[in-house]
């Protein structure tokens, strides 16, 4: 049974062509390669560190 | 490192599956797969490229035009979107009237959600007008149709959406509830039965060709004799009616437009009618004035034609024929300003001099003998202005002349209207008193 009242509220407005600048801006651009960059880094990190 | 590279190849392979998801126009398994693609490879530009693109063919524009500059931002060398951004640039109309949709549907929405679902649908409408791709508004549309149960109006747009996107989750969910509520969904399911049976062909399922069979001629006579009667029924029963109620029609639109022109022309009359009696009666009065106008016309001219008389009269000194005229003139009836000036000169005359000159003449006669003479000079004398010393003077003459009757009259008149007079003690001897 589909309740029409929580689908409509689903729903999201689309983006406007005026906030264009700001949802480029909001943009995660993280992808794996970042991902794997970092977590190897850390784990240099960690294994030059003394401690 | 090795990691990138497969990362790559992973990147590549999510790209792949959504290309040919894109190819068979399941556009939301495809933006799932090229997001997914751009999650292990942001610098997949070919995925992220047609990202944009699906987003664009949806309606999102301002969706495709993140992905498109975040490409050209990436990769500016040789990259395709550069041209896709050229190309909505170069037509800035495009751009405005995909801006408005948008407004316009992010608008409808909240009428939507604030319960306003007239407004929304109407919205709604006017964008799917504009931008037949959008995909959420039409989906949007189609949930504010089913909550008002126009179940077809609902089918109608989610087929629309299925159509742009084969595969769309959400529609594809309303549309077989839809299906369910108009009975659809049972139809499809008997077809699909059907199609998958192995149930045997029966006899009856066998269409038998029917036996031609020959007629004889006379069978063709009555059948054709069958035709012509039933023909001719056709006619009285169906369109004879009809046609007799057609000319009757017709007939009454003549009469109707008949009475009209009656009514006017009657009308016409009336007012005509109505005029000629105003005209009559100005004529009337008109005549009247004339008439009236007339008659002081032949007043006046007999009136000046008396006092003319009268002053010849007086001039040539007839004064018998001036006494006549003034005695008979009515002068109450003259109103004539020229006319009461001459008659007011021949009244001072007539009541100042002629009376006594009369009065003279009369006793010049009495004394010469001429009786009547006298008598006639008395009475006109009396007649101009009635004093004590004529009116007596008339008395004795009747008397003397045996009119005892009348000269009484006079005595007593002498004595009622000039009882202070010394002619009032002298008639009252002649009388006897």
């Amino acid at each position: 049974m589909i309740n029409f009242e929580d689908e409509i509220k689903r729903f999201k407005p689309s983006l406007d062509v005026d906030q264009l600048e700001d949802a480029i801006l909001k943009v995660d651009l993280t992808d794996m390669n970042d991902l794997m960059t970092q977590l190897m880094e850390e784990a240099l990190k960690k294994g030059n560190d003394p401690s | 490192m090795k990691y990138d590279i497969t990362l790559e190849r992973i990147a590549n392979c999510y790209y792949n599956l959504g290309l040919e998801r894109a190819r068979l126009r399941d556009l939301s398994g495809a933006a799932e797969l090229l997001k997914k693609a751009l999650h292990f490879d942001k610098y997949q530009r070919e995925a992220r490229n047609l990202l944009g693109l699906i987003f664009f063919e949806m309606g999102e524009v301002a969706d495709a035009l993140v992905q498109w500059v975040i490409s050209m931002n990436l990769l500016p060398e040789d990259n395709p979107a550069d041209y896709f951004l050229e190309q909505i640039q170069r037509k800035p109309a495009i751009l405005r009237i995909c801006s408005d949709n948008v407004k316009r549907y992010n608008q409808a929405l909240d009428y939507a959600q604030h319960n306003n679902e007239d407004l929304a649908v109407f919205q709604l409408n006017q964008v799917i007008g504009d931008s037949p791709n959008y995909v959420k508004a039409h989906i949007l549309l189609s949930l504010l149709y089913m909550r008002r149960s126009e179940w077809v109006k609902a089918g109608k747009s989610l087929y629309l959406v299925l159509k742009i996107d084969r595969n769309n989750p959400k529609a594809l969910v309303l549309m077989d509830y839809v299906k369910k509520k108009t009975g659809r969904a049972e139809v499809e399911q008997s077809r699909l039965r059907n199609v998958f049976s192995h149930r045997k062909m029966m006899d009856d399922d066998v269409m038998m060709p029917q036996e031609v069979k020959q007629i004889s001629p006379w069978a063709v006579s009555a059948l054709l004799l069958l035709g012509v009667v039933i023909a001719l029924f056709v006619f009285y029963l169906l369109m004879l009616p009809a046609g007799i109620r057609r000319a009757n029609s017709k007939n009454n639109q003549e009469m109707i437009s008949y009475t009209e022109k009656l009514d006017a022309a009657n009308q016409k009359m009336g007012d005509l009618s109505a005029a000629n009696a105003g005209l009559q009666k100005e004529y009337d009065e008109m005549k009247e004035k004339l008439d009236r106008y007339e008659n002081q016309n032949a007043s006046f001219m007999a009136q000046y034609q008396s006092l003319v008389g009268i002053n010849n009269a007086l001039s040539t000194g007839d004064l018998t024929q001036a006494a006549q005229l003034y005695t008979a003139l009515d002068q109450s009836a003259i109103t004539d300003e020229s006319l009461v000036s001459m008659l007011s000169s021949i009244k001072s005359q007539m009541e100042g001099s002629v009376y006594l000159r009369l009065q003279e003449l009369g006793s010049t006669a009495w004394n010469a003998g001429r009786l009547e003479e006298a008598l006639q000079d008395y009475t006109w004398s009396v007649k101009i202005r009635r004093e004590a010393e004529n009116l007596f003077l008339l008395a004795r003459i009747q008397q003397t002349m045996g009119n005892t009757t009348e000269a009484n009259q006079n005595f007593d008149s002498v004595v009622g209207e000039f009882p202070s007079s010394p002619y009032a003690e002298r008639a009252r001897q002649a009388r006897g008193y």
